[in-house]
């Protein structure tokens, strides 16, 4: 942070040489990423903190609410050094995809909370009318401040299965949902990516939890806990981005290699594929194609 | 339809980010202290996008302090915030008085015309709130008003069809399209940055009002009657947020039964011109256009020169469920408006999901096409709901019973609690920080 007081940020393109990335060149891919794939989306953030060389409203891209059905450790024959290996290309894209869990398991989590009893669905229509006169007595005392409320036979028995955290049972599903933030690295000129994380209640992630969902290699050596850049009072964990430029100079060349294009808007997106091998079992849309494919 | 199912509706599961209760620490600390005042604040939500995440409202760091061009992917919901000083405050706060004052709110803008116009109107929800400042430890409990019909709604087809099986394939793309151009207006960087007069630096795109574009104006340009947040903190008020964000329902109107082709997109508040475009070819009163081809034989328009056309209308929102056979909550209280307002029998509605992978599209596989059957209100209701145009004083008297308070992690209804002392306090964050 001190050092970005006194460094000025880049102002001349070192895309084709060191593959990183100018302020502009960053909005621009930011732009190219929120084009293709509106789950993404720009934000200003806290004023106090925003950094001059961006627009105000384009200071950092978010997605939400991405859901993360289980924990890294899990995936069998993972290979946490895939990153590394796989080149660009078709066959290595097939090799991220691949480490990732079947979305389809989704299902048999729908499946397994029907088994969760729900108190609302049994009340029926009948349950209205002493509801008047109940409330009065839910006034709470210290102790118990149930609130009981009228019967209200419209309401979906959903949910409640996610909000169990601490249910052993299999058939409940555990959905942690993720946050996830790029900023922009002055020091290493790369984007950076943070994660931001809430358990199965709803309850905001340790920085230790959210290292559950980091490939066993990453979680160990390059995942750091920061403030956020741009949040206040906000510490995440994040992808610390040292490594960044290399990878990415890695995958273009591989590309390039290919014979594809790569144009520098489309960095983000490749950069999202390389994530995807650092946290496999967050399922954010990593699916846009890049370089003229 | 031998057989009428009542219509569920998934509820809304609040979150809280942590930068939110860190942002109201430092709110209530320097400058609400010891006021008590409620505190106009701003929730987010959007369609779903993942099977597997249920419907959510989110507050963070911009629900309190909005800036000037943030979450435009998303639907603004207004909330009421009582923060209190005490405890026992939060405890002996008188809920059910609380839920009825909401309900009302609710109610007036149904009855008054406002909630079309302004269609967040329907989406209000409250947050009681007691923070232990000291150990970053908050009791908290969400309530979403939804007023209760005097019977529940109904749909003759037990699972709502999925768009994709519904409607023909050009009909989804018709669709899509016109859903697109609604949520993702080519004019939202201009309105953008015209609200956001007070921040520099705003984007000069010159992004010419295309298409969709003059139906965002009706909402921009009505609010800034309400909430006013006199707030020095917040540099958009809550009103403007509401006002940019694309409003999370509106009408689909389509001179084809099957919407099949020149799908447009329209505002709430265009209900009454397109039913009248309708009608010009029915000539029946309530409802007459609304069950399309199904309900009422097509009585062929025998309109006045065919300049007329009969016009096809489906309300559409940005259904926050992920449930395939309910609705997320907030359809509740646009059925009774419809109920109310437009006193139409049958409403089709299309829920608009989105697919989570390649771009965020609507995804006809988990989108529904609902119909939903609407319980008649009683005349005195909807006739003084009717003239409200004349009457400004509150139209009825009584509004219905509204539910909606949020259960805590067990299912109860009671407050929930966060302990955030382990990512809040100094101490904390500096052992993480190795």
């Amino acid at each position: 942070q001190t050092v970005e007081t006194v460094t000025p940020p880049l102002t001349k393109s070192q895309f084709e040489e060191k593959r990183v990335l100018t302020p502009d060149e960053f909005v621009a891919a930011g732009d190219y990423l929120v084009h293709a794939c509106p789950t993404w989306s720009w934000e200003g953030g806290d004023p106090k903190k925003r950094r001059t060389y961006f627009p105000a409203n384009k200071q950092f891209l978010v997605t939400r609410n991405v859901p993360c059905l289980k924990r890294a450790t899990e995936l069998e024959g993972y290979n946490p050094n895939s990153e590394f290996a796989v080149g660009g290309g078709e066959e290595g894209e097939e090799g991220w995809v691949a480490t990732h869990s079947d979305p389809a398991a989704a299902g048999s989590g729908a499946a397994g909370k029907e088994d969760v009893p729900s108190i609302e669905a049994a009340g029926g229509a009948g349950g209205s009318g002493g509801a008047g006169g109940n409330k009065d007595d839910d006034i709470p005392d210290i102790t118990d401040l149930e609130l009981n409320e009228a019967d209200d036979e419209a309401a979906a028995p959903s949910g409640r299965p996610y909000l169990r955290a601490e249910e052993p049972a299999d058939n409940i599903m555990r959905t942690r949902t993720y946050d996830l933030y790029i900023t922009y690295d002055q020091y290493y000129q790369v984007p950076r990516f943070w994660l931001v994380g809430h358990d199965e209640s709803r309850k905001p992630l340790l920085p230790q939890q959210v290292m559950e969902d980091v490939s066993e290699e990453h979680a160990r050596k390059t995942i750091t806990v920061d403030p956020h850049p741009h949040l206040a009072g906000l510490s995440a964990a994040s992808i610390h981005p040292c490594r960044h430029a290399d990878v990415m100079k890695k995958l273009v060349d591989n590309l390039v290699e290919a014979g594809r294009e790569f144009k520098v808007e489309q960095y983000l997106v490749l950069f999202l594929k390389f994530i995807a091998s650092v946290v496999p079992t967050i399922q954010y849309d990593y699916t846009m194609s890049v370089g003229n494919e | 339809m031998a057989s009428s199912e009542v219509v569920r509706f998934a509820q809304l599961q609040s979150v809280l980010d942590v930068s939110f209760l860190a942002e109201l620490t430092d709110l209530k600390l320097n400058v609400l202290k010891l006021s008590e005042e409620p505190v106009e604040v701003v929730g987010y939500f959007s369609p779903n996008r993942y099977e597997s995440v249920p419907a959510r409202l989110t507050l963070d760091v911009s629900s309190l302090r909005p800036a000037a061009c943030s979450r435009l992917d998303c639907h603004a919901a207004p909330g009421r915030l009582l923060l209190y000083n005490t405890i026992e405050g939060f405890r002996g706060a008188d809920k059910p008085a609380l839920m009825r004052q909401v309900a009302a709110e609710i109610w007036a803008d149904i009855c008054s015309g406002a909630a079309e116009a302004e269609p967040w109107r329907l989406c209000r929800f409250l947050l009681l709130l007691h923070g232990d400042l000291k150990h970053y430890k908050f009791n908290y409990w969400f309530a979403f008003p939804a007023l209760k019909p005097p019977s529940p709604f109904t749909t003759p087809e037990a699972p709502p069809a999925r768009l994709g099986d519904a409607l023909p394939p050009a009909a989804v793309e018709a669709v899509t399209e016109a859903c697109r151009l609604w949520r993702y207006p080519p004019a939202t960087e201009a309105a953008a940055a015209a609200a956001a007069a007070a921040t520099a630096a705003a984007e000069a795109g010159p992004a010419a009002p295309a298409g969709q574009g003059e139906d965002q104006e009706d909402v921009a340009a009505a609010p800034s009657s309400s909430t006013a947040a006199p707030n020095p903190v917040i540099a958009a008020t809550p009103a403007e947020v509401l006002a940019r964000t694309p409003a999370p329902f509106w009408l689909l109107a389509s001179p084809h039964a099957d919407f099949s082709a020149d799908v447009t997109a329209h505002p709430l508040s265009d209900w009454a011109a397109l039913a009248a475009e309708a009608e010009a070819g029915a000539g029946a009163g309530a409802g007459a256009e609304e069950p399309p081809a199904e309900e009422q034989p097509p009585a062929q328009p025998q309109g006045p020169g065919g300049s007329q056309r009969r016009r096809h209308v489906l309300v559409a929102m940005s259904d926050a469920s992920n449930l395939p056979d309910c609705p997320a909550w907030q359809l509740r209280n646009v059925l009774l408006l419809a109920a109310v307002r437009w006193r139409v029998p049958e409403l089709r509605v299309l829920c608009l999901r989105e697919n989570s992978r390649g771009g965020g599209r609507l995804d006809a596989r988990r989108s529904l096409l609902l119909r939903a059957a609407l319980p008649a209100f009683p005349s005195s209701t909807t006739t003084t709901a009717a003239s409200s145009s004349s009457s400004t004083p509150p139209p009825h008297p009584c509004p219905p019973d509204a539910v909606g308070w949020e259960p805590d992690a067990a299912g109860a209804l009671r407050p929930r609690f966060l302990d955030l002392g382990p990512h809040l306090r100094p101490e904390a964050q500096a052992e993480q920080a190795v």
